[in-house]
């Protein structure tokens, strides 16, 4: 068993640098190699919406910003950037994807896999993500309490809001 | 394994987010608006003219924005945008001054960081006339 810092040296996980410039961390992510592997190669090359103002690139790169920053959540049924899948698997928003992790403790989340939003509608990943995030989660030698159980918001994340 | 940043230029980076700053300001101002007279986004589109799938596009998704469509916005929600240009906030210690561009004097302030904690200042209700 092993801290996440522990994983991060031995590069079972990989702590994300927001480039939070003058803000202060207040929440962090770290990655899978699954989902580093796809920010560094798959993530350049998604074609934005020929209507879109931003890139995958860009809105992903805003909400890390908007994460680590601990700027407000939404969590809800409008408008939501967080939300509770199942088996205590959530999952970060943005437009046009969707990321799929789980807290370890309050503000501290790892993100197992990321996708095209509209990709994973048509091919219908949702089940699959969060299967597959489970079972990362179970085989990753990290201390327990792996996750924090449930889904309450309260419990994962500070300063979020109802819209 | 060291770190790693999502791979974007200074010039992408401070695009996309400062996009994000205003779609935020705008999903803020218009729940506060819904909270205090009941605007929707239903009577926004009928009053812009537009498909109400067309106005959560703008406002919730990542459809691009014109600054005349930022005041077009503003306007439906009985605001007034505030814009404002100043240099980036560079705190002691920073190793991030290679963002800006080469020959910008970025300087060093301690005033607070314009981020997404400041999304409110960036659309305001216009002052109320004062009678004569």
């Amino acid at each position: 068993m092993a801290t996440l810092e522990a994983l991060d040296r031995v590069h079972a996980v990989s702590k994300v640098d927001a480039a939070l410039g003058s803000r202060l961390e207040v929440r962090c992510i770290y990655a899978s190699p699954r989902f580093r592997a796809w920010a560094e190669t798959t993530l350049p090359t998604m074609e934005a919406h020929p209507l879109a103002g931003t890139t995958h690139a860009q809105e992903l790169d805003t909400l890390l910003e908007q994460f680590c920053a601990g700027d407000e959540l939404k969590i809800g049924p409008r408008l939501k950037s967080l939300e509770h899948k199942s088996d205590s698997v959530w999952e970060l928003k943005t437009d046009s994807l969707r990321l799929f992790g789980w807290f370890t403790q309050r503000d501290y989340f790892i993100c197992y896999v990321a996708d095209d939003t509209d990709r994973i509608k048509q091919y219908r990943l949702y089940e699959g993500y969060i299967t597959e995030t489970v079972r990362f989660r179970d085989q990753l030698d990290l201390d327990q309490p792996k996750f924090v159980p449930g889904d309450d918001p309260h419990a994962v994340v500070s300063n979020y809001a109802y819209p | 394994m060291p770190s790693f940043q999502i791979t974007l230029t200074p010039k992408d980076r401070a695009a996309g987010r400062f996009v994000g700053r205003v779609k935020r300001a705008f999903q803020k101002a218009l729940d506060d608006e819904r909270r205090r007279s009941g605007l929707t986004q239903s009577k926004m589109a009928r009053s812009l003219d537009v498909h109400r799938s067309v106005l959560s596009r703008e406002i919730n998704g990542n459809r691009g924005l014109s600054a005349t469509r930022i005041g077009e916005l503003a306007w439906a929600m009985g605001l007034e945008p505030h814009f404002e240009l100043r240099k980036p906030t560079v705190r002691a210690g920073q190793n991030s001054v290679t963002s800006a561009p080469a020959g910008t004097d970025i300087g060093t302030t301690t005033t607070p960081a314009q981020s997404g904690a400041d999304v409110n200042a960036m659309l305001r209700r216009p002052p109320v006339p004062v009678a004569a």
